[in-house]
């Protein structure tokens, strides 16, 4: 019993764990930490009661969760510790992203402005444009109503879309 | 025809108010059409983007699987060649311990007459550094 159990969760963990590891490396953006994230976050699902586990209406929703909740502690306890610099060097350090972006591809670009955006709404654009949620499920993750993930997410794209622009006739001014 | 739809799209895209399936309308067009009028470019790289990023996975998840079979073998490869090498390599050693053996008390007796040497240039050395000691006796007297 518990055997069979224990093999149904390892299937479904299987395909669980890349989206995991997608949104941890999306809020903490380094590499590592989203690994040591994504298997913390096993581990938790692993140890906890079978029958709460089957309990779930869907095991994915609520691993999502966890993994976003298990992230933003992780930056709330790093914040503390970095808050200064960050403050120090919140000016320049965003000029030099702009100098940094010009010298990269297409999709290393988009990729960079994204991960420059605060946590929230880099979580948003991870859940609905690369993981393809329906609203009423990322509602249900970040613990938003759904009317709030709409207005973030079109103010989002908005901003993302400006600043495409903005890059992009940069480049061509420069050339 | 289609430019118009796309246009209506990307609109209510940018609201938040497409469903889903309208939006995988729009990735498939930015993805298979080869004309994107310039003021959408954007678009088409953000998505390209979109794509590729869904496609990374957990590190040694996909490494673990595959190599498992290679490793094996290179495993057991690794180990003949270690036995071999072991067994080579006391061979040798066997062979060679008198030769071996002679060498080092070569050197040893070399390290030994350099090291007499050394300390034979040391004690003059030290005479000498007492015939200052003397000298700077003498000088401190006359000044005196």
């Amino acid at each position: 019993m518990q055997l069979t159990a224990d093999r149904t969760f390892l299937n479904q963990i299987d395909e669980i764990r890349d989206k995991i590891f997608r949104i941890t490396k999306r809020i903490l953006v380094s590499q590592e930490e989203a690994e040591d994230a994504t298997q913390e976050v096993i581990v938790k699902l692993w140890q906890m009661d079978v029958a709460k586990r089957n309990g779930f209406k869907s095991i994915e929703a609520y691993s999502v969760t966890m993994a976003k909740n298990y992230c933003l502690d992780r930056l709330k306890s790093k914040q503390a510790q970095t808050l200064s610099l960050d403050e120090r060097f919140g000016g320049p350090a965003t000029e030099s992203l702009q100098k940094k972006i010009e010298k990269k591809d297409e999709l290393s670009w988009v990729g960079m402005l994204i991960d420059s955006l605060p946590e929230k709404e880099r979580m948003i654009i991870q859940l609905r444009e690369i993981e393809q949620y329906d609203f009423n499920e990322i509602a249900s993750i970040l613990n938003l109503p759904e009317g709030t993930v709409r207005v973030y997410l079109s103010r989002i794209r908005k901003k993302l879309r400006k600043q495409f622009i903005e890059i992009q006739n940069h480049g061509v001014k420069n050339n | 025809m289609e430019l118009k739809t796309i246009e209506v799209l990307l609109e209510r895209y940018l609201e938040g108010e497409t469903t889903l399936e309208e939006e995988t309308v729009l990735r498939a067009y930015f993805k298979k059409e080869q004309n994107i009028p310039k003021k959408w470019i954007h678009y088409s790289h953000f998505f390209a983007y979109c794509e590729s990023a869904k496609k990374e996975s957990f590190p040694s998840s996909s490494k673990t699987k595959s190599k498992t079979p290679v490793k094996i073998w290179m495993m057991a490869a690794a180990s003949i060649a270690l036995v071999f090498g072991l067994q080579l390599s006391g061979l040798f050693e066997s062979e060679s311990t008198p030769l071996k053996q002679q060498e080092a008390e070569f050197v040893f007796q070399q390290f030994q007459t350099q090291m007499k040497n050394v300390s034979s240039h040391l004690n003059k050395g030290v005479q000498k550094v007492a015939y200052l000691d003397y000298l700077d006796e003498t000088s401190q007297k006359l000044l005196k």
